[in-house]
């Protein structure tokens, strides 16, 4: 009989590294479980907005209608509104054009000039007035080069070309296919734990600790105010062993070690744009609770039929 | 075409529900036969981030001796939890005390979670200014 060597009613503690509206990196204290719950929950089953059905009213773009539905479904949406959307099969069947489970984009576009008309996202237009944040619409897009905002590319025309397609968003979740995913990376990995060797620490000169501390690509070590190593931005590691090895060629083989740091992980999260980072954790948490309420509740229910 | 299996499956329990007018439960419980204080649970539509989660969280409680669980085909939707006690505790209640604890912890990580979120932005104001 296996058993796990638990600590008993671990107290679990987040700690926020890095934050943006894009990027979220966070340490997080406690069970590998829950760390690995909460990552397959932020890809798999946070509730977004996509572009699912296209009526296809005219389309004379070198793209088929099959290529042009792809690629209007993989557009990301703003989705802060989804919450308050069903999902479609929730909704009754008399009211499936209802604004409750869906949003209405259309796309009516044709080149009458000689140059080619590049058709991108800025040119889908909701159906039923939206407006404020709050409104689903297609992520912006800023270019790199000069700041200025550009759409995300559909297809292009070429004279006298045109497309016409009515969109129909509707909410779903990554575990139905990849473009209701609010996160383009959702990753853990462990925390290192680095310990000298303090009987050698005392015979290293100056040089040799400098070049230590330089040989870290991440910048983990640092001097204090007695010139003494120290571990500096222990989050930053990435178990390279560059020190170790620079510890090597001193002839010094067992002056650091490097270990996991057992129960701390640390989270990478970045936004796809329909969320914001910190608010996709925050969802992926909601959704795993209630989750596990619903199965406590139907597995109560169970019991009591079988009982009967 | 299984992402779309998926959908359909989501719909399908949704309209059976409906149908009946009552709660739809999603949970199978099966007695085990040849052992003692020990069941086996089959959920309906969940993966391993259920499966996972509770069987970890199960072998945090002293009571129970064994709690595995498996994806009992990659095409179907269900998994198996099985849960053998030492008799001090139905194996059921164990279940229910594992999804109990879980639910208040993330309740306590969502709070948390708000909380140091709404401390980092107002640090980063304080920076810019």
């Amino acid at each position: 009989m296996y058993k796990y060597n638990f600590e008993q009613n671990s107290q679990h503690r987040i700690e926020i590294l890095e934050l943006s509206d894009e990027k979220c990196k966070f340490s997080f204290e406690g069970d590998l479980s829950i760390a690995n719950a909460i990552r397959r929950v932020m890809i798999a089953e946070v509730p977004v907005m996509a572009i699912h059905f296209v009526d296809i009213i005219e389309n004379t773009s070198p793209l088929s209608d099959e290529f042009l539905a792809q690629r209007l479904g993989l557009i990301p949406l703003v989705s802060y509104a989804a919450d308050s959307k069903m999902y479609d099969w929730e909704a009754d069947a008399d009211s499936i054009d209802d604004q409750k489970t869906k949003v209405v984009f259309t796309l009516r576009q044709k080149n009458l000039n000689d140059a080619p008309l590049e058709i991108t996202s800025q040119h889908l237009e909701p159906e039923f007035g939206q407006v404020g944040e709050m409104a689903i619409r297609p992520v912006r897009m800023f270019s790199p080069i000069n700041g200025k905002e550009v759409g995300i590319p559909i297809t292009r025309l070429g004279k006298n070309q045109s497309v016409h397609v009515r969109c129909h968003a509707l909410k779903g979740f990554g575990k139905m296919h990849a473009k209701w995913t609010p996160i383009n990376i959702a990753t853990f990995r462990h925390e290192a734990e680095l310990n000298f060797d303090h009987s050698q620490t005392q015979s290293l000169s100056l040089f040799e600790k400098q070049s230590i501390r330089d040989s870290c690509p991440m910048n983990v070590f640092a001097m204090d105010a007695n010139q003494d190593l120290i571990v500096n931005a222990i989050e930053k590691c990435v178990f390279c062993e560059e020190c170790i090895r620079c510890a090597e060629s001193m002839k010094k083989p067992r002056l650091i070690k490097m270990q996991h740091k057992k129960n701390k992980y640390i989270f990478t999260v970045e936004s796809a744009g329909q969320l914001k980072a910190a608010d996709i954790v925050q969802k992926a948490l909601i959704v795993l609770r209630k989750k596990v309420d619903e199965i406590s509740q139907d597995l109560s229910f169970a019991q009591q039929q079988q009982q009967i | 075409m299984n992402g779309e299996d998926f959908r359909s499956k989501l719909r399908e329990f949704h309209l059976r529900s409906k149908e009946q007018s009552s709660q739809e439960s999603r949970v199978i419980l099966e007695d085990e036969k040849k052992m003692n204080n020990a069941c086996c649970v089959k959920l309906y539509l969940e993966d391993h981030t259920i499966g996972n989660l509770t069987r970890m969280n199960l072998l945090k409680q002293k009571e129970v001796t064994f709690s595995g669980y498996r994806q009992i085909h990659p095409l179907q939707h269900t998994i198996e939890i099985k849960v053998q006690t030492n008799g001090s505790i139905k194996p059921y209640d164990a279940i229910q005390k594992t999804f109990q604890d879980l639910s208040d912890e993330f309740k306590n990580l969502e709070e948390e979670w708000a909380r140091k979120v709404a401390e980092k932005e107002k640090h980063q104001m304080k920076l810019e200014i």
